[in-house]
């Protein structure tokens, strides 16, 4: 029962509000996880795109160089033969047209000799000529262009060139013959376009040829003095689409493309950490982010979850109080969709419940009027003997006209008590029974005492409960006026008071006492056998059940003085059928 | 409350049930293709030697079955420009095709290509235009199929020999005891004119040949037949032989010499077309060399099949037909 008593109230908002943290821990671990890769493969794409378009244009500098030397070959070499001076003048024409990318031009036969060299290349001896790898490779691949070394040739302007090469066929005195045609390109197409790399903040780019020797490099100086060393190259070379290399505690994306027709690689080299620094900020308001929405989450939850167990606990307080014995509770019918109707369902069954609990107490309330009926109508037997022994003792004394008197008398007596099975009567009848009443007991009392009737006629038109004034004079007589020797005077006051009807019925016996009034006022006690067998309490509880608690019966007595016992009634009319 | 927990919890088997169900399906039903797909891309179908080696193709591909699957193929045409080609195999490469069968406008620029095919990992057979060994290392999937050059260049040298030994003085108009002949080179950097003429410089060292003209003509007909007329009237009076890297630019040269009602010299093409082999054995023109074209088609189908198969590793990344001489036979 105790660990039921966790309220579902602190429960309910805890077991969510983790529930949230946990979906946002996991979401932001997801989202760092999808984030980091999904910005290395943006980084990846990126220098992929770069690559592309470095290489691209690398390829368009080749093949601006290749539409050059074939045209070179084809239009100057193959269709001119060379021991004419037409060769010749073509040739100058050509290198005076392209001096600003051509350095010099020589044909070589095919045993090494030079056939014909522009001013600026150098004379080379056949045998050394046979031996050069730009000479064997034209010659072993005849269809194809050969990009070799770089060499050093102009040491001021420090410019480089490729040494290129290819198989050629050219006419000599008709003759078509096999040679070599070898080219001096200069670098600075290819630099140019490689050297847009650099500016971007730790990354650069490398050109391999086919041998692996490095055709351009960010920091060439560096690497000719010893200062800087290239480690990338081996990873580089070994990755097939992109590679991630750890060196010297450094991150670096290398990405790799291999450069058409020449066998060149282009190696870019980015360093990762960089850019993760920039996406770092992102991080951040992610995760701000996220928090933030945690938290409202957690918020709304609280809310909504509030909003849901208000209803509830408040049902449950008015429940508590009903439970109590306070019927009148109701719940405030408010709350969302089912709670509603909870409210309203508890409402509903407290209506009930007090409806029935009206009814049975309406019905107790019959119960006990049936009973009081029953009471009423009982005439105690003994005062019919009584008064019956009297008339007889009054013919047998021949006394007929007082027993004729007394019959008359006893006649208008029970008229009144039956009085058509109504309880509620006028006034003025009543006056007449507790008169008869009086008379009758006057003659059997042989006029032991005298009494007085002093009623206000304006207010016998109105109603007041059947036999009401009899009990409190057969008191009076049998309390106040037995025992007694001097005459005794009873008296009925009728009179109106605070709009109220008031029955005084005042007698000069002796008295009682407190304990006496309260035994009368509160126990069923019939005043005396030969009464009418309706005691005060009964008439005074009549009176409360049928008017309230406010009215009813007050005795006020002192001893040797006389008892004043007063009936308070409300001004009732006759057509005014209340039950 | 927990038997609603328990719905919820087979309302989630369910679902997930499905989702898998659904994933396994999509992935048989990619498997469940009735059709081999293969991507045809020619450099230019106005070729009169590349209709009618894609029209060979075509007909053998059609009735080729692998595994129980018929082949579905598509031709893309480059009409000899780069760019379209460009476009064409950047379509191709979107499409997946199983295997790609691909004739390059520009050998120079394989290595594009090849870069792509090496990103989506579509198998690629080059063919008639051979592209340099080092691009051909780019992607690990490459096949060339084409013919061998060189020897059909030594072909013609070597029918040249024979006829000048045979009767050189009837070869010999001029009666200047050489050789007067006119090379029609093919496309320029052409690896197979390239190669053609090289096999047939080398085959015919020993002949006294003296060049009188050198013309490129990029395998054209009535290029060849433009380049020529323009040719001094000398140099064509005395031009004895005409070698020519193939049979349309030397129907180019024989279509000169009807023009201008002239003596046909010695033509030599190669390929073996329709109209030049009916030339030839009506006698009009000298011969050709039969570079086995079937051979080739046969070749390509045959590595289609290895490569759907799986077994391509062992075949050879190059792969030439043997040509063999055409004359009119006596």
């Amino acid at each position: 029962m105790n660990k039921k008593k966790i309220s579902i109230r602190l429960v309910f908002p805890i077991v969510m509000s983790a529930s949230v943290a946990i979906c946002i821990v996991s979401c932001m671990l997801l989202f760092s996880y999808y984030f980091s890769s999904y910005f290395q493969k943006d980084q990846i794409e990126k220098m992929g795109r770069q690559k592309n378009a470095l290489a691209q244009s690398v390829e368009m500098e080749i093949e601006d160089m290749n539409t050059l030397i074939n045209s070179i070959y084809y239009q100057d070499i193959k269709t001119y033969d060379m021991a004419g001076t037409s060769f010749e003048k073509q040739m100058q024409k050509r290198l005076e047209q392209e001096a600003d990318v051509l350095y010099g031009v020589g044909v070589y036969d095919a045993a090494g000799k030079m056939m014909w060299r522009s001013k600026k290349m150098e004379q080379i001896s056949a045998a050394k000529v046979k031996k050069a790898d730009w000479f064997r490779k034209a010659q072993d691949n005849i269809e194809t262009i050969h990009y070799g070394k770089k060499y050093l040739v102009d040491a001021k302007d420090a410019k480089y060139v490729y040494e290129i090469s290819r198989y050629i066929e050219y006419v000599e005195n008709g003759n078509m013959k096999a040679g070599v045609l070898c080219l001096y390109f200069y670098t600075d197409p290819v630099d140019v376009v490689l050297s847009h790399y650099e500016n971007q903040k730790s990354a650069y780019c490398y050109l391999l040829d086919a041998g692996q020797n490095i055709l351009y490099h960010l920091f060439e100086k560096e690497i000719v003095s010893g200062l800087y060393k290239e480690h990338t190259q081996q990873a580089a070379l070994a990755c097939n689409n992109y590679k991630i290399n750890n060196a010297n505690g450094k991150k670096n994306l290398i990405e790799r493309q291999q450069i058409g027709y020449t066998g060149w690689n282009l190696v870019l080299v980015n360093s990762m950490s960089g850019s993760n620094i920039e996406n770092q900020n992102l991080y951040y308001v992610a995760w701000i982010i996220l928090l933030l929405v945690g938290v409202i989450l957690i918020f709304l939850d609280i809310l909504i979850f509030r909003n849901f167990t208000d209803p509830i606990y408040r049902l449950l307080r008015t429940m508590q109080e009903f439970g109590k014995g306070n019927y009148n509770a109701k719940a405030k019918e408010e709350g969302i969709g089912e709670l509603k109707n909870l409210s309203a369902h508890f409402n509903i069954m407290a209506d009930k419940l007090q409806e029935q609990m009206e009814e049975i107490r309406r019905n107790e309330r019959e119960k006990q009027k049936m009973e009081k009926k029953l009471l009423q109508s009982q005439i105690n037997p003994h005062f019919l003997y009584n008064t019956l022994d009297s008339i007889i003792w009054m013919i047998r004394s021949e006394e007929y006209e007082g027993a004729g008197e007394m019959v008359s008398l006893l006649a208008k007596f029970f008229r009144t008590s039956l009085s058509q099975g109504k309880d509620m009567i006028p006034l003025g009848k009543e006056l007449e029974h507790a008169t008869s009443y009086l008379a009758i007991q006057n003659i059997r009392f042989k006029d032991k005492f005298e009494f007085q009737v002093n009623a206000d006629p304006k207010l016998l038109k109105y109603l007041c409960p059947k036999l009401s004034i009899q009990p409190l004079l057969e008191n009076a007589i049998y309390h106040g006026m037995e025992g007694m020797y001097d005459d005794g005077e009873i008296e009925i006051n009728i009179y109106e008071k605070d709009e109220n009807i008031k029955i005084d019925v005042v007698d000069n016996g002796l008295g009682m006492t407190e304990e006496k009034i309260d035994y009368i006022m509160h126990n069923k006690v019939v005043s005396s056998k030969r009464g009418s067998g309706i005691g005060v309490r009964n008439v005074n509880e009549r009176i409360q059940l049928i008017y309230g608690t406010e009215y009813g019966i007050t005795i006020e007595s002192e001893l040797d003085e006389g008892t004043t016992a007063t009936i308070t009634i409300p001004k009732l009319e006759e057509n005014d059928e209340s039950e | 409350m927990k038997r609603r927990i328990g719905k919820y919890n087979l309302i989630l088997t369910a679902l997930v049930v499905l989702l898998l169900a659904l994933l396994i399906l999509f992935n048989m039903q990619e498997k469940e293709d009735a059709y081999i797909h293969v991507g045809i891309a020619a450099y230019d179908l106005d070729d009169t030697f590349m209709e009618h080696y894609i029209d060979d193709l075509e007909s053998t591909i059609q009735g080729m079955k692998i595994e129980g699957k018929k082949i579905s193929y598509e031709i893309y045409d480059a009409q000899g420009s780069t760019k379209r080609q460009e476009r064409q195999l950047q379509y191709m490469f979107a499409q997946r095709y199983d295997v790609m069968l691909v004739n390059l406008v520009e050998p120079a620029s394989a290595a594009n290509v090849l870069n792509d095919a090496k990103e989506t990992n579509v198998p690629v057979i080059l063919f008639n235009r051979e592209v340099d060994k080092k691009d051909m290392e780019i992607a690990k999937d490459v096949w060339y199929i084409g013919t061998d050059a060189k020897a059909a260049g030594a072909i013609q040298g070597e029918m040249l020999k024979k006829l000048w030994e045979e009767k050189s003085e009837t070869l010999d108009r001029n009666q200047n005891g050489k050789l007067d002949y006119v090379l029609v080179e093919g496309e320029e950097t052409h690896f197979d004119a390239i190669r053609r003429t090289n096999g047939f410089l080398k085959a015919s060292e020993s002949l006294p040949l003296h060049q009188r003209g050198y013309l490129t003509a990029n395998w054209k007909r009535e290029l060849a037949y433009e380049k020529f007329a323009k040719l001094d009237k000398d140099t064509i009076k005395n031009t004895e032989a005409v070698i020519c890297n193939n049979d349309d630019m030397a129907l180019g040269i024989y279509d000169y010499y009807k023009k201008q009602d002239l003596k046909v010299p010695v033509i030599l093409g190669i390929n073996n077309s329709e109209e030049m082999h009916r030339k030839i054995v009506s006698g009009k023109i000298y011969g050709t060399v039969d570079n086995r074209m079937e051979d080739q088609v046969d070749a390509i189908c045959k590595l289609v099949k290895a490569i759907v198969k799986g077994n391509a590793k062992s075949s050879r990344k190059v792969w030439y037909s043997a040509p063999h001489e055409i004359v009119k036979r006596k």
